[in-house]
C-alpha cells in the first residue's frame, strides 16, 4: 500500500488549482520533456525496453485514459504508472499490448500531426486513442484495464470515491441489525410454495 | 501416500467430498479423501490485500476460472462455441472447493422442485422427497452455521436458524422499498456467515469481502467446517493427489483410485467403496477418463448419461442507479434479501418453473470502473455509479437437456496428460423466456426503490453452479446414480455432488450438496455389510 502521499478531494483541488493558474501563465512550457503534473524524466517509471519517448508517451495514455478532472487526480498522479510498470514484471501479454498501442499512436501521432504523441495537445490524444480503441480494441481494454487497475486500487482514490476498505484485520462497519419488523406484510401473506 | 485398507475412498474435498467424508468418519468409517489441490492459507486470500479486487478480476490465481486462475491444481476447460450463449465455467480446487470463494447464499429447494414432472410436466421428478432431505438440510446447517430468520412463506417451516440475520444495510432497506411497493414476497437470506460467535468461529465483522476468502473463518468454508472435524475422526486427507482413473477389478467393480501425487508419480489408493465428489464437470470427466474392458465408453456410463443433461444457473444481473448513497460494498456478499414471487410454476408468464431474484451485494470501486467510459467524464461517470448502485439477480431454473453435455476434450489436457472436460450448452427456450421476465421484474423492482436508470449488467450470465451430469432417478436407461447416489451400473460407486442433481430448481445448490452428500454417507454405512 503506498502511503508515499496522502491526497483528499481538498488537497488535489488545491494541486490541480496551482497546475491551472501555471499553465494559464505559460509556465508549464515542460509539456515536451515531461507531459503530466510535477513528474520530472527521472520520476519517469523505469520501462524495461521502453525509450524516453515511449515513457512519456505511456504517461500521456494513463492520463487521458484517467485524466485530472472534477476534484480526482490524474492515473500519473497517484502512482498508476509505477503500478503499471510492476504488472509488466507479471504479464506478457500486457507489455504487448502497450507497445502495439505505442506503436500505433507514435505512428498516427507522426503521420497526422508531425509530432510526438505526448506533444500533442489532450484533444489530439484523444482522436488517436480512439482510434487506437477501435483498431485494436483487445490491446486498448487491455491497457485500459491495467490503468483502471491501478487507481482502484489506491487506497488515496478509495478515499476520494468514497469506499472504505475495512481491511479484514479492521473492525469492519457499523450496520444496524436487521429489523424483523419490516417483514410483517410478507409474514401475514399466504403460503407461496407448493405442497407436493 | 496411499492409506492401508481404507473402508472409503471419497475424490474431492470440497462441499460434498468434506461433509460425506465427515459423517462417515463419524460412523466409525475409515475414509481417505483425494483432493488435487491443497489447503489455502488464510494469509493469502486476496482480502488481506488493497489489490484484492484485482486478484479476483484481472486473473490472478483467485479467479473464479480455472482457465484463467492456472494454478498447478487447476485443469483447464474448454467450452464449445455454438454461437450462442457460452457459460462460464468456475470452480476452485482446494481444500474446500469453491466454498472458498463462494458468496454463502444457503437456500433450500423447495417441495416442487423434487417433483417437477409430476407437477409440470417436464423434465424428471427426483426419485426422493424435499422430506427425505430435510434432517439433512437441518445437519448441514448446523455444520456449516447459518445466519437467517425461519418464518419465509415461500419455503416450508424450518427449524430456527443458529445466528440471527446479518444486517443488510442501506442497501437491502432500498430494496425493501422496491418490494414493498410492488407488493411482492421478500425474505432476508439464509446464509453460511454467521452473524455471533459460533462452533468455535467468531461472527462476521462485515469487511464486504467474503469472494476473495474469508480469513476470520465466519464465512463457512469447508476447510473451516467440516474437515476439522473430519480429521479429528481419523480422516485421511491426501492433498496434491489429482485421480486420473478410477480402477475396477475383474469383477467390475470398482478397486480404486490410480492417482498422481504432489511429485507427479502415480500411486494406486485401493479402496472397498468410491464416492467421486468432483463437481458437476470434474465428476464426468473422471468417469469418463475411466475407461476399462468392463467400461469401455467411461465408467457408470453403459447407457451413454455421464456427462449429459449439463445444467447451469442462467442468470441476469439488473443494476440500478439510485441519487442516495448505497453501503453494497459492505457487509456480508451473500445476498442481504430475495424474492421467490415468481419462483413456482404460473404458465400465464409464458414459461414453465421459476426462478428467484437475488439481491447480491455489490463489489469494490475497481469492479464498478470496468463499466465505466476512459477519458473526460470518467470521473462524473464513476461518481454517478459508486457508491450509488444496487442490483438484483433473476436466477433461473435451468432444466435438463440431453445435449447439454459434458464431453472430453480431443486436444486439451491438464499438466499430468489427462483430457480435460469441455462443455456444449445451448440455452433453452423455456429459460430464455424466463430470463426476460426476470430482468423485466427486476428493472420494475429497482424502479419502484428509486432507482432513477435502470441497466441490464451483462446480458445473459450464469453463476458457478455445475450441476445435473451424473443425475439420479429410479430408471437405470435414464440416469447414472440411484436414489442414494450409487451408481447404476457399479455397486461399490458413489456419486455425490452437483452432478447428481435431477433438475437445478432455482436456487443456490451448496446447501442440497451438503445435504445430499451427508444422506448418501448414511446411506453407505448402513449397507457396510455389502463393502466387501
Amino acid at each position: 500500500m503506498s502511503t508515499k502521499k496522502k491526497w483528499t478531494r481538498r488537497s488535489f483541488i488545491e494541486s490541480t488549482f496551482v497546475t491551472s493558474v501555471t499553465s494559464r501563465a505559460g509556465l508549464t512550457a515542460v509539456s515536451s520533456v515531461v507531459p503530466t503534473v510535477g513528474r520530472s524524466q527521472e520520476e519517469l517509471p523505469e520501462l524495461p525496453g521502453f525509450d524516453q519517448a515511449q515513457r512519456l508517451d505511456f504517461i500521456s495514455i494513463i492520463d487521458e485514459i484517467i485524466p485530472a478532472a472534477d476534484g480526482m487526480p490524474a492515473a500519473s498522479e497517484v502512482d498508476v504508472d509505477r503500478y503499471v510498470a510492476t504488472l509488466f514484471t507479471q504479464d506478457q501479454g500486457l507489455i504487448e499490448a502497450f507497445e502495439s498501442g505505442l506503436d500505433f499512436l507514435r505512428e498516427k501521432a507522426a503521420e497526422r500531426y508531425e509530432q510526438n504523441f505526448s506533444n500533442l495537445d489532450s484533444d489530439q490524444r484523444i482522436e488517436l486513442l480512439e482510434q487506437l480503441e477501435s483498431t485494436d480494441p483487445v490491446s486498448f481494454r487491455k491497457v485500459r484495464g491495467a490503468v483502471y487497475e491501478g487507481y482502484y486500487t489506491r487506497p488515496q482514490i478509495w478515499h476520494l470515491v468514497g469506499y472504505q476498505p475495512h481491511p479484514t484485520n479492521s473492525e469492519g462497519p457499523v450496520m444496524e441489525p436487521f429489523e424483523e419488523s419490516s417483514l410483517e406484510r410478507v409474514r401475514r401473506s399466504p403460503k407461496l410454495y407448493r405442497d407436493v | 501416500m496411499p492409506v492401508e485398507n481404507p473402508d472409503v475412498v471419497v475424490i474431492g474435498a470440497g462441499a460434498a467430498g468434506a461433509a460425506l467424508t465427515w459423517r462417515l468418519s463419524e460412523h466409525g468409517a475409515k475414509v481417505v479423501c483425494l483432493e488435487q489441490g491443497d489447503w489455502v492459507n488464510p494469509t493469502d486470500y486476496p482480502s488481506q490485500y488493497s489489490d484484492f479486487e484485482a486478484q479476483m478480476l484481472r486473473g490472478g490465481d483467485f479467479s473464479l476460472s480455472p482457465n484463467v486462475r492456472r494454478r498447478p491444481e487447476d485443469y483447464p476447460v474448454s467450452v464449445a462455441n455454438n454461437g450462442g450463449f457460452r457459460p462460464s465455467i468456475s470452480m476452485f480446487n482446494a481444500v474446500g472447493g469453491t466454498t472458498i470463494h463462494w458468496q454463502a447464499h444457503f437456500p433450500r429447494f423447495h417441495p416442487s422442485d423434487f417433483r417437477v414432472k409430476s407437477l409440470d410436466g417436464v423434465a424428471d421428478d427426483w426419485p426422493l422427497t424435499y422430506q427425505d432431505l430435510e434432517p439433512y438440510y437441518n445437519l448441514n446447517d448446523q455444520m456449516m452455521g447459518v445466519s437467517g430468520l425461519h418464518g419465509d412463506p415461500a419455503n416450508p417451516p424450518r427449524t430456527p436458524r443458529a445466528t440471527p440475520p446479518l444486517p443488510i444495510g442501506r442497501y437491502g432497506d432500498t430494496l425493501i422499498r422496491g418490494y414493498e411497493k410492488m407488493g411482492w414476497h421478500w425474505w432476508v437470506a439464509d446464509q453460511a456467515i454467521i452473524s455471533r460467535a459460533y462452533d468455535g468461529r467468531p461472527p462476521c465483522l462485515l469487511h464486504g469481502k467474503c469472494m476473495y476468502g474469508c480469513p476470520i473463518g465466519s464465512k463457512a468454508s469447508t476447510d473451516r467446517t467440516y474437515w476439522p472435524k473430519a480429521l479429528a475422526n481419523g480422516a485421511v486427507l491426501e492433498t496434491w493427489a489429482r485421480s486420473r482413473e478410477i480402477m475396477v477389478d475383474s469383477r467390475g467393480r470398482v478397486s480404486g483410485v490410480l492417482y498422481h501425487d504432489r511429485d507427479g508419480r502415480l500411486q494406486e489408493q485401493p479402496g472397498k467403496i468410491v464416492v467421486v465428489c468432483c463437481n458437476g464437470v470434474g465428476t464426468p470427466r473422471l468417469l469418463l477418463n475411466s475407461k476399462s474392458r468392463y467400461f469401455p465408453d467411461g465408467l457408470a456410463n453403459s447407457n451413454g448419461m455421464v456427462g449429459r443433461n449439463f445444467m447451469v444457473h442462467p442468470t441476469r444481473f439488473m443494476e440500478g442507479i439510485f441519487k442516495e448513497t448505497l453501503d453494497g460494498h459492505i457487509g456480508p456478499f451473500g445476498a442481504p434479501l430475495y424474492s421467490q414471487e415468481f419462483y413456482e410454476t404460473d404458465l400465464s408468464r409464458g414459461f414453465v418453473r421459476g426462478y428467484t431474484m437475488v439481491s447480491g451485494r455489490t463489489y469494490g470501486p475497481l469492479a464498478h470502473s470496468r463499466r465505466i467510459p476512459w477519458g473526460a467524464n470518467h470521473h462524473l461517470e464513476m461518481a454517478r455509479h459508486f457508491p450509488h448502485t444496487a442490483g438484483i439477480a433473476a436466477l433461473c431454473e435451468d432444466l435438463p437437456n440431453e445435449s447439454n453435455r459434458i464431453d472430453l476434450d480431443p486436444d486439451l489436457t491438464d499438466s499430468h496428460g489427462i483430457p480435460a472436460p469441455r462443455v456444449t450448452y445451448t440455452l433453452g427456450d423455456n429459460t430464455a423466456r424466463m430470463l426476460e421476465h426476470g430482468a423485466a421484474r427486476a428493472a420494475e423492482v429497482l424502479k419502484a426503490a428509486g432507482a432513477t436508470e435502470v441497466h441490464d449488467a451483462r446480458g445473459n450470465a450464469n453463476m458457478a453452479h455445475l450441476m445435473g451430469t451424473a443425475r439420479m432417478g429410479a430408471d437405470p436407461r435414464r440416469s447414472v446414480v440411484n436414489p442414494a447416489n450409487r451408481a447404476h451400473d457399479v455397486e461399490n460407486l458413489f456419486i455425490v455432488d452437483g452432478s447428481s442433481f435431477v433438475t437445478s430448481a432455482g436456487v443456490n445448490p451448496t446447501s442440497t450438496i451438503g445435504a445430499l452428500a451427508l444422506r448418501a454417507a448414511d446411506g453407505i454405512w448402513e449397507r457396510r455389510s455389502e463393502w466387501n
